[in-house]
């Protein structure tokens, strides 16, 4: 019989007041940003979780009622994202609320390790009681043979640290519920499938490349070093965890987006190591030239034939309670 | 390994340009026709006695050679179709200029065409290649904003008095726009209205993005020797240099945004392959890549016509205006003469040629100088290709 070895959740940063609702209400519920989804957000989790241990899975479950895809797998997404090497399974049980506690008890009474994630957006329909009721949020659980159950203090301050005043028609575009004019730019590409298989370490796992001559970092990996020209001398390195400070900004009015405008920073990695890439989580005049980020892995957006874009982004360090102090 | 460049071997003997902008009523293929027309009239040729052909052209009219043969209706002429980003001009009439210069061809052409409006989109839309989709959605607008702050933040120029430098340049280039009737924008546009316009990306207002255009422009090229059997006033070819960038900018913290690496280098090999030392005197106008205003403002300094950290006085104290030291984008650069990717290299070249030929009317720069230059940069600060070209009236000793 396993235990509960480490766990992680995510509660993302917007909350949407029960007022603005179109059936009322107290209080507010946790909204996933146009950015999220229950893949993202069970990523954000399981990293919490797998930092908490030692242990290694050697599975990963994710359960979900809201999965990005039906028919596809939602699960590899999550393990690429998380660097979990080959030998890890990857497996989705989704479609039902209780698969989430079918997982785990299942997880509990494995003799593998076992990462259980569990991740759901709760939208309904305007008025609806999901709406008013639901949630969105992650949790992930580290389930081995050996166990000491941690204690659960981060979810109460995860839920502390929401963001109000978000406008209840951008959550309704958000959603899919509500279609804003869009601006007269190309409809975003889907990500090619060989291109992102061949560079599956970077898009998912953002894993960058040193020099292992000169020490010099790549972001996206190059076999050619910029500094000292060695050829096929690189050492992967995975950034996920690595913070960095923006270096300039700008915010593009006319750059596409899901939710324009798009925030976007030339971010400088401690270590070394530079990448212009999107923002999130960031209202354009929080942000400044020396601003502390973590990267998050989020949809920038999904293509008109279905396949969505995963990808990491930066946001502001300190938005998130484990991060205060 | 050096670059020794082709100094006085090659002439401009003819040069074509069609009126830029939203060209609804023209096709590539008409805009095509029209500028080598008027190129090879300016040369006293037809088309046909044109022996090759580069087109340069970023994207638009299909692809190969044949976008050029077709409309032309040429026997069996050859065509290389160049790309080469915003400097994709520039790059067709480089290496056309090479191959007069080796030998191969008595009489060649330089053709850049570009048809961006018909997509319907705003601003400019790169090629669709497959990709992982982990490239930035931003656009050319927000990379070219990097400049603003960084500039600003080294050189301590607060918020206002940097928009009131970029807004500066903004106002020359449509005031010299306003005198040129193939311009996109023909119209003078008040400091106020250039400081009020909406927000397009950082602190780049409407006013500081060139026009987004369709346009083409042409020039024939001859050996140097065989340059007055076709006209009394050729530009004889003074210096070409290339740099494409490792995308160093993009990669180490060490750039700082507020220059580009590739156009100091070309313009040094540019300045050493035509006898140059001292640009800012011995020019008589240059045309530079005014994509964006605070792109003019830096290429001010990495052109070197102005010192580190001291373009932004020379912009305000109108050195580069019309009747300024320096005029800078006489014809009213890419800002007001309009953008068609392919067509701006040559399109510089064609301001050149009415320039110093005594051609360029109610704008019309005339301190006796005769040398001009043309700077074109394709990508974004950190990460781009750049051409500097310089052209001369008098012929020299060849090398």
């Amino acid at each position: 019989m396993a235990g509960v070895v480490a766990y992680g959740t995510y509660v993302p940063s917007w909350r949407l007041e029960r007022s603005a609702l179109a059936g009322g209400g107290r209080g507010t519920r946790a909204v996933a940003s146009y950015d999220e989804d229950a893949t993202s957000m069970s990523v954000e989790a399981a990293r919490l979780a797998l930092a908490g241990t030692s242990v290694d899975p050697d599975v990963v479950v994710f359960a979900t009622a809201s999965p990005p895809y039906a028919d596809k797998t939602n699960a590899s997404t999550i393990h690429a994202a998380l660097a979990l090497p080959d030998r890890v399974g990857a497996y989705d049980m989704a479609g039902a609320a209780q698969s989430a506690s079918g997982a785990l008890r299942l997880a509990l009474s494995s003799s593998l390790s076992t990462l259980v994630v569990a991740g759901d957006v709760r939208t309904g329909l305007p008025g609806g009681a999901d709406e008013s009721q639901g949630g969105d949020a992650a949790a992930a659980f580290v389930c081995a043979p050996a166990s000491s159950a941690p204690a659960l203090a981060e979810v109460a301050a995860q839920v502390a640290a929401g963001r109000t005043g978000l406008p209840y028609d951008r959550f309704l575009a958000w959603r899919g519920l509500l279609e804003p004019e869009p601006p007269r730019r190309p409809d975003p590409e889907a990500p090619a499938a060989p291109v992102t298989f061949r560079r599956e370490p970077w898009k998912f796992g953002f894993t960058a490349s040193r020099c292992a001559v000169c020490g010099t970092r790549h972001l996206p990996p190059s076999r050619v070093c910029l500094e000292c020209r060695s050829v096929d001398r690189m050492a992967e390195e995975r950034l996920a965890d690595a913070r960095g400070t923006v270096a300039t900004f700008t915010v593009d009015h006319l750059a596409h987006s899901p939710s324009p405008p798009v925030v976007a920073a030339v971010v400088d990695f401690d270590g070394g190591g530079r990448l212009l890439c999107e923002m999130t989580d960031v209202a354009p005049d929080d942000v400044a030239v020396g601003t502390r980020v973590a990267m998050t892995f989020r949809r920038l957006y999904t293509a008109l034939n279905g396949v969505h874009n995963y990808f990491w982004k930066a946001r502001p360090v300190g938005a998130r309670p484990e991060e205060a102090g | 390994m050096a670059s020794h460049g082709i100094r006085d071997r090659v002439a401009i003997v003819g040069m074509g340009c069609t009126a830029f902008g939203e060209r609804f009523d023209r096709s590539f293929e008409d805009l095509a026709v029209e500028s080598t027309l008027e190129a090879a009239g300016s040369a006293g040729i037809a088309v046909d006695d044109v022996d090759a052909f580069w087109l340069g052209t970023a994207g638009s009219g299909g692809a190969s050679g044949m976008t050029l043969s077709t409309p032309l209706r040429l026997d069996h002429k050859p065509v290389t179709r160049t790309e080469n980003m915003s400097a994709t001009g520039s790059e067709a009439f480089r290496n056309a200029c090479y191959a007069v210069a080796c030998g191969a061809y008595d009489v060649v052409m330089a053709v850049g065409v570009e048809k961006l409006k018909d997509s319907g989109y705003s601003g400019l839309v790169g090629a669709p290649a497959p990709t992982d989709g982990t490239n930035p959605a931003t656009t050319a607008p927000a990379v070219f904003s990097f400049l603003e702050p960084a500039y600003r933040e080294k050189y301590g120029l607060d918020e206002e008095a940097m928009k009131e430098v970029i807004s500066r340049i903004a106002w020359k280039n449509h005031r010299n726009g306003a005198r040129n009737p193939k311009a996109q924008y023909r119209k003078e546009v008040s400091m106020e209205t250039i400081r009020q316009a909406p927000l397009v990306a950082g602190n780049l207002g409407v006013f500081d993005c060139s026009g987004v255009s369709d346009g083409s422009a042409a020039a024939v090229l001859v050996r140097a020797e065989d340059a007055h059997r076709y006209t009394d006033a050729p530009l004889y070819v003074k210096a070409l240099s290339f740099a494409a960038g490792p995308g160093r900018g993009l990669l180490d913290p060490g750039y700082d945004f507020t220059t580009f690496d590739e156009v100091v280098h070309t313009a040094q090999d540019a300045y050493a392959q035509a006898g140059v030392t001292d640009p800012r005197r011995e020019l008589a106008i240059a045309e530079v890549h005014d994509c964006f205003t605070p792109t003019e403002l830096v290429l001010m300094e990495d052109l070197g016509f102005s010192a580190r950290g001291e373009g932004w006085k020379d912009v305000l104290d109108g050195t580069f205006d019309l009747d300024g030291e320096l005029p800078v984008n006489p014809d009213g650069g890419l800002k007001s003469f309009g953008h068609p990717i392919g067509a701006s290299g040559l399109r510089m070249l064609y301001e050149c040629w009415l320039q110093l030929r005594g051609e360029a009317g109610d704008r019309q720069v005339d301190n006796g100088r005769t040398l001009a230059l043309t700077h074109n940069l394709g990508g974004q600060p950190g990460r781009c290709v750049s051409f500097v070209g310089i052209v001369g009236r008098e012929r020299g000793d060849p090398r």
